[in-house]
């Protein structure tokens, strides 16, 4: 407006945008109720074991019963016992499938996850449902690669594995899966 | 004492030196905004911005002070949730629970199997009373099978069937592609051998060996496990697993919101927000208008 001070009309401006950020929050705020989701599925267990042995057929799966000495084994790069008896798996020709729970840490909600292990080393490593509301970057390709070729090393991983702002926990439970893998596919032979 | 002049005597003495109409013309203008009222106030004299921004700077402040440091001590406790372990501790403070208005109810229904029972609260799955060690979400039915060595009790949920023993302890844990179905929709027994257990969505499977082997059944030869009224015994077994709880950082972030005290407490808090938004404006300019001023005055 003529007359008015220089400053007037970049004041004016401030004002405009302090009243504009309310709105720019409902905004924000309704583009993110989108995406809300409770658990993650990233990859089916069918389609794992599937995808594991094609293109040939997957073979049947078989039992691997946890006594008290195999838990202990398990303990010991787990954190804690297997909480089952027995898990199954799938075997053919030298390679291992297998698909288990873990938890970042007590209290969080079990992730699923499917490892197949060639020659005491991991060949593929897979998040297949994913259920905590943080972390899920571990189910991307480019984290998931650094456990592939994976061997024991101690009650670890022979392999340095990248970690990811806000998902450690996590990061270290996949960590310990690829070993306690790598356990159960030797109590196979 | 006597050396010292007293205030009657003073006055006495000022009343004899000042004439009558030179008193009364002092003390006239004194009285006169009485005469006229509160609202006759001598003008003021025109304030700057900068004044009345200082002004409304400290009232905001002042009522700002106890929310801000509210927010920020459970917005800290927020940013440190995780180490601290608040993300996965749980309340179950009744007064705590009164707020979020959750009470105590046991569960009125459960499902019968091989003489033993199964219920669900909101974070425990028990058998027989019993807490199990790992929860079994959503749980849609429950089958005995087993042989009297090893007796065994199969709790269907939609995304598996966990295998345990009665005593609680889990052997097993059926999902696909172990189970022939994706989703569970209910578990029974086959009618004519109980020992048989069957799973159906839209097709019904049986499995005679623990779940290695499915094949296709029809429903109508099963008896589907269906929810029955729990005993009052075990209901009353149920009650202390009922206790509604709340994990710590949600009522951190309630509290941070506002929203533990309802939509009082919500509106309190956007206000307060608001408020923060004014101090930090009006913080910023003044310390631009007096800057500015005194390069003015630095200029001169």
């Amino acid at each position: 407006m003529p007359g008015d001070a220089p400053g007037s009309s970049a004041r004016r401006a401030l004002l405009r945008g302090l009243f504009a950020l309310p709105l720019l929050a409902v905004a924000v705020r309704k583009a993110g109720a989108q995406d809300v989701e409770l658990a993650k599925t990233f990859q089916t267990p069918e389609a794992f074991i599937t995808e594991a042995f094609a293109p040939a057929a997957a073979p049947p799966p078989a039992m691997l019963m946890l006594d008290a000495a195999r838990q202990a084994q398990i303990s010991a790069v787990l954190g804690h016992p297997y909480p089952q008896a027995r898990l199954r798996y799938w075997k053919a020709a030298g390679r291992s499938a297998w698909i288990f729970d873990d938890i970042g840490k007590e209290g969080y909600v079990p992730t699923t996850c499917g490892f197949i292990v060639a020659n005491a080393a991991i060949e593929h490593a897979r998040v297949l449902i994913y259920r905590e509301s943080r972390g899920a970057q571990i189910g991307e390709p480019s984290f998931l690669r650094q456990l592939i070729g994976a061997k024991a090393a101690g009650n670890g991983l022979d392999k340095h594995v990248d970690n990811i702002s806000g998902a450690t926990l996590s990061v270290n439970m996949m960590q310990r899966m690829a070993r306690a893998a790598l356990v159960l596919d030797s109590l196979t032979t | 004492m006597s050396g010292m002049p007293s205030v009657t005597s003073a006055a006495v003495r000022e009343s004899t030196v000042i004439p009558p109409q030179t008193r009364r013309r002092r003390f006239l203008p004194r009285l006169r905004p009485l005469q006229r009222g509160a609202t006759a106030k001598a003008p003021k004299p025109k304030r700057n911005i900068i004044a009345v921004l200082r002004e409304w700077h400290s009232r905001a402040g002042l009522v700002a002070f106890a929310f801000l440091i509210w927010l920020a001590g459970t917005g800290v406790l927020l940013t440190r949730s995780n180490d601290l372990g608040l993300d996965t501790a749980r309340l179950d403070w009744p007064w705590l629970m009164d707020l979020y208005g959750l009470h105590a109810t046991p569960p009125q229904s459960g499902f019968a199997a091989g003489g033993h029972w199964l219920a669900s609260t909101n974070d425990y799955t028990l058998v027989d009373g019993k807490p199990l060690s790992t929860q079994v979400g959503a749980p849609l039915g429950m089958v005995a099978d087993g042989d009297a060595q090893m007796p065994l009790l199969y709790i269907a949920s939609p995304d598996s069937v966990v295998l345990i023993a009665p005593d609680g302890q889990r052997i097993d844990k059926l999902m696909p592609p172990i189970l022939p179905v994706s989703t569970v929709r209910r578990i029974g027994t086959l009618k004519r051998d109980p020992h048989t257990v069957v799973v159906q969505d839209l097709d019904a499977y049986q499995s005679h060996d623990q779940g290695n082997t499915w094949s296709p059944v029809s429903p109508t030869d099963v008896d589907w496990s269906q929810p029955q009224a729990l005993p009052q015994a075990q209901r009353d077994q149920a009650l202390p697993y009922a206790k509604p709880r709340v994990i710590v950082e949600q009522v951190l972030i309630d509290l941070h919101s506002g929203r533990l005290f309802g939509p009082v407490g919500a509106w309190a808090i956007t206000i307060i927000g608001f408020v923060a938004i004014v101090l930090a404006v009006s913080g910023i300019w003044m310390w631009w208008r007096i800057r500015q001023n005194r390069k003015r005055l630095t200029a001169r």
